[in-house]
């Protein structure tokens, strides 16, 4: 494959279709692990970024999976469920509580304690006066649900959003999301969602040096179509980019601003940043107030699925309305995991944890570019962590098959990441992980870089 | 309040309700509401809520004051009944086991899950898609659909739900979820359901149904020429059942007109209607297979895309990329709710109890005028109340009153369309327990007949 003809279907990760790929499978597949292999990929429908997987697992457990065959990864992607660590005893042991107490699902006419406990406890760590509540299985329906209610509350239906985000699957979180792989070939999806470019001070297309003007072009792209589509329901994005891109103070200051003059909606996903990973309880916190938060993954405890969102009183306007009517809305399992997780981001300081962390994590990354000519960029925040790699540092030019083989050369040593627009490795390991463990990640880092340097 | 803000299900703001609460809950089960009220965003069909509950097991709920209801409800979750002991024994398992495995890896239960379910669908139903919510699935429905007509357009009911995300809501049929909502999908055609007693082509005036619902949905294949696909529930939840041939035609008419056919059973499948899925009762196979609810175990969110084999062709795409897609305990809860329906024969059990309710029914028909219609497939059940047999008006305030009366009595039921006491209970229920809730349900008739609204 070229890298010009598959360039857009890399922005949501790796893709499973690719030579080096193939040559992984064929190479450290087990016989046991090829068997079942084989059989997700009969009865699952295929699909870019999932079937046909990478290997087959038996185990998640701290910041570590293990397939079939025993062997054991460092998690760095993790699905963003890991914050507190996969199987966490607590959260296991709440989970397990709550099964014996047979009150597991609550239809959703009926409250129960542990769902109005966890909806109290994100009222009550949320920032500001964010303190209303609503929950669902999947971050996709969250992001719905807070489309929905940005519709509801102005009377309005346009949206903007970022170019290479990702919202979800839902034609509505699609419709947000800007990425081609859930764009084309669907037809029309839901209307008014208008798109513009995320800040990338390492890499943008006007080849500004500086922050500031970055800064100040996307802005102003934003500025643009509020000008021309002033009746904007609301402005939605990760605080931090997937990438990651860290945004400084003043853009998001900037856009919250502008949000405000024109009457939208600030719409924080922080479905992976939000509960400690950044360094803080919440992305925003290092920004704004944003009126409707977004939650999901770690929100489930590592094990279950739930999401939510949560928003200021005043928003509180739909009592003769619907936005969300998911079946498992009150689930007193999900929310009984969802609440032990919580108390062990809380009780371990994860977030403290993921910035201290972070930043050691981060300074190694640095000293790993200064060996590595094939790392251009390092970037993050918390333990929310990416490394660009390019062919040539003044260039810039995408090291998309030398990001693949380190993935691949990673993951024969123990170390499991996703790729991300092609050339980006994310790192982003369970709050819980150690220093020994991030140390081990670098070694393998700095081995699979260069050993895929010598292979050039 | 509007009529037909009802069509989902009885909304929470009525004096029936106030009633009710004010003569039943003590300081405790208030403090909760309270609790709830102040934490969630309020919705007209969640919370305020009803009332708070501390188990749901069995057939049973169990509210705060030790007080148990029969949950002829459920949200249609509960097939296995609520808190069954084998799949809770089989979630503790798989949490000893491995509690999640990230979406590009692939996990045995998974895989042993969309096995069986390949197995059980019919005909060529081979290829399987999971994600945490029926909504979620519906919209990967779509997708799929899209993808391979390489056309966008739909035809859905009136009055029906498909979920609650932008999407499910255009295709869906309530104005509870789309009124004031905005700009939906393009391309979403609504027809009449099909319901013999209200008849929107007034087929009763004509001695009963002759296919005129069926006829327009072949109209609009006609008349558009480019219908992706048709998407219904096979038995709305009111319910309405209609005629085999009313499917038959219309599997007929997609197959002339390049339209898939895809059946909704996220409420119903795995037993309910008497058969495994409620498609088999029509001798018709649709393309695509929708599943939820019950397939969780009646604990976790999960739901199911089942489609024909020849639809496997997005394996360039992303059609559902949902963080929970190949959850392992969300999947050993499945199998285990799928094998504990099979040991105890749940569907034949269905079939059998529906038999012997819809008869005593139709008995209780004879001794009430208040009853309009009686219907069934299965224990998917459902009472009408008229103010007039004549005129079919619906007895709305009667109804909520029946419901109520009913709850102090230990049974909770859910009403559609304001006037249909809709019955859905565990199939795990014995007849005697069945006999006991019709009995209570007969007596609340009387005493409404009788002119006594009293609902403590
Ligand atoms: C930023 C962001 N938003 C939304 C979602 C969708 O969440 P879910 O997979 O739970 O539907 C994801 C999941 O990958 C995400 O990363
Ligand atoms: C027919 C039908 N479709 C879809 C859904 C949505 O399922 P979920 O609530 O799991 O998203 C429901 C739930 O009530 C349903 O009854």
């Amino acid at each position: 494959m070229s890298a010009e003809n598959t360039r857009p279907i890399w922005e949501q990760g790796d893709v499973n279709l690719t030579a080096a790929r193939q040559k992984y499978w064929t190479e450290n597949l087990s016989d046991q692990i090829k068997d079942w292999f084989a059989k997700d990929a009969k009865y699952f429908l295929h699909q870019a970024l999932s079937t046909p997987v990478m290997t087959v697992l038996s185990q998640a457990s701290g910041a570590w999976i293990q397939d079939l065959d025993g062997k054991r990864y460092l998690d760095m992607h993790g699905n963003g469920v890991h914050n507190a660590g996969f199987n966490h005893p607590r959260v296991l042991e709440a989970v397990r509580r709550q099964l014996d107490e047979a009150l597991t699902f609550c239809p959703r006419r009926y409250t129960n304690i542990p769902a109005v406990q966890l909806a109290e406890k994100l009222a009550t760590v949320a920032p500001g006066d964010l303190c209303r509540v609503l929950f669902c299985p999947g971050g996709s329906e969250a992001v719905e649900m807070a489309l929905m209610l940005a519709r509801m509350v102005t009377g309005r239906f346009k949206t903007i959003s970022f170019w290479d985000a990702y919202h979800g699957t839902g034609f509505g979180a699609a419709a947000v999301g800007g990425e081609e792989h859930f764009h084309s070939r669907v037809g029309p999806l839901v209307p008014g969602a208008f798109h513009v470019q995320f800040p990338d001070y390492y890499r943008n297309p006007w080849g500004f040096a500086r922050k500031e003007d970055v800064d100040a072009e996307c802005l102003r792209q934003i500025e643009q179509v509020l000008q021309r589509e002033p009746e904007m329901a609301a402005l939605i994005a990760e605080p931090v980019s997937a990438k990651p891109v860290v945004p400084t103070r003043e853009f998001w200051t900037g856009v919250r601003a502008l949000c405000d003059a024109y009457g939208a909606m600030l719409i924080f996903d922080e479905i992976i940043e939000g509960l400690g990973r950044t360094g803080k309880m919440f992305a925003c916190e290092h920004y704004v107030q944003p009126d409707i938060l977004v939650l999901g993954k770690s929100l489930g405890g590592g094990l279950l699925p739930f999401a939510g969102i949560v928003t200021h009183e005043k928003y509180n306007i739909l009592q003769d309305r619907s936005i969300g009517h998911y079946t498992h809305e009150k689930n007193a399992l999900c929310a009984a995991a969802g609440l032990a997780g919580l108390e062990v981001i809380e009780t371990e300081a994860l977030s403290q944890r993921a910035d201290e962390l972070g930043t050691y994590f981060f300074r190694a990354l640095e000293g790993l570019r200064d060996k590595q000519a094939l790392i251009g960029n390092v970037t993050g925040l918390g333990l929310h962590l990416g490394i660009e790699l390019v062919k040539d540092r003044k260039t810039k030019e995408k090291a998309v098959q030398e990001a693949e083989a380190v993935m691949f050369s990673a993951l024969e040593q123990g170390l499991s990441f996703k790729v991300i627009d092609g050339n980006v490795l994310t790192l982003r390991p369970a709050l819980t992980i150690s220093r020994e463990e991030i140390d081990l990640a670098v070694d393998i880092l700095d081995r699979a870089l260069e050993a895929v340097k010598s292979e050039d | 309040m509007n009529d037909q803000h009802r069509s989902e299900g009885d909304i929470n703001s009525s004096p029936q309700r106030q009633a009710w609460q004010e003569q039943n809950l003590d300081a405790a089960s208030r403090a909760l509401l309270d609790a709830d009220r102040r934490y969630f965003l309020q919705q007209s069909l969640s919370t305020p809520c009803l009332n708070g509950l501390q188990h749901c097991k069995g057939i049973y709920l169990e509210d705060l004051q030790g007080r148990r209801y029969m949950d002829f409800h459920g949200n249609n979750v509960h097939q296995v009944g609520f808190a069954n002991p084998k799949v809770l024994e089989t979630i503790k398992q798989q949490l000893d086991d491995c509690s999640f495995c990230t979406r590009r890896y692939t996990h045995q239960k998974a895989v042993d899950l969309a096995r069986k379910l390949t197995e059980l669908a019919p005909g060529d139903l081979n290829k399987v898609l999971l994600c945490p919510g029926g909504t979620g699935a519906v919209g990967m429905a779509l997708k799929l659909a899209r993808v391979a007509t390489g056309r966008h357009k739909t035809i859905s009911m009136w009055d029906s739900f498909h979920g609650a995300s932008l999407d499910a809501v255009s295709v869906g049929g309530e104005d509870v979820f789309r009124k004031d909502m905005g700009p939906l999908l393009p391309g979403t055609e609504h027809v009449p359901p099909p319901d013999e007693y209200h008849c929107f082509y007034e087929c009763y005036e004509r001695g009963g149904c002759d296919l005129m619902c069926a006829k327009y949905v072949e109209y609009i294949l006609e008349k558009e020429g480019d219908i992706a696909a048709v998407l219904a529930e096979p038995v709305r939840s009111t319910p309405y059942i209609p005629k085999p041939e009313y499917w038959q035609r219309i599997r007929q008419a997609c197959d002339r007109h390049g339209a898939l056919l895809i059946f909704d059973e996220i409420p119903h499948a795995l037993g309910r209607t008497g058969k495994m899925f409620t498609c088999e009762n029509f001798d018709v196979i649709p393309d695509m297979l929708v599943i939820g609810k019950g397939l969780g175990g009646g604990v976790f969110p999960l739901a199911a895309l089942i489609v024909r084999e020849k639809l496997d062709v997005a394996g360039d795409r992303a059609l559902g990329h949902y963080t929970h897609e190949k959850n392992p305990v969300a999947c050993a809860a499945g199998l285990a709710a799928i094998e504990y329906i099979e040991e105890q024969d749940l569907a034949q059990q269905a079939f059998e109890l529906g038999r012997h309710a819809l008869e005593t029914m139709q008995a209780m028909m004879s001794r009430h005028a208040l009853i309009g219609d009686v219907r069934g497939l299965g224990l998917l059940l459902g009472i009408e109340l008229v103010k007039d047999r004549s005129t079919r008006e619906r007895a709305v305030e009667e109804a909520e009153t029946v419901m109520y009366k009913a709850l102090s009595k230990g049974l909770s039921f859910k009403l559609t369309m304001g006037s249909i006491l809709t019955l859905t209970p565990p199939l795990t229920i014995s007849r005697q327990e069945l006999d006991q809730a019709l009995a209570i349900i007969e007596s609340c008739i009387s005493e409404v007949e009788q002119g006594d609204r009293h609902v403590g």
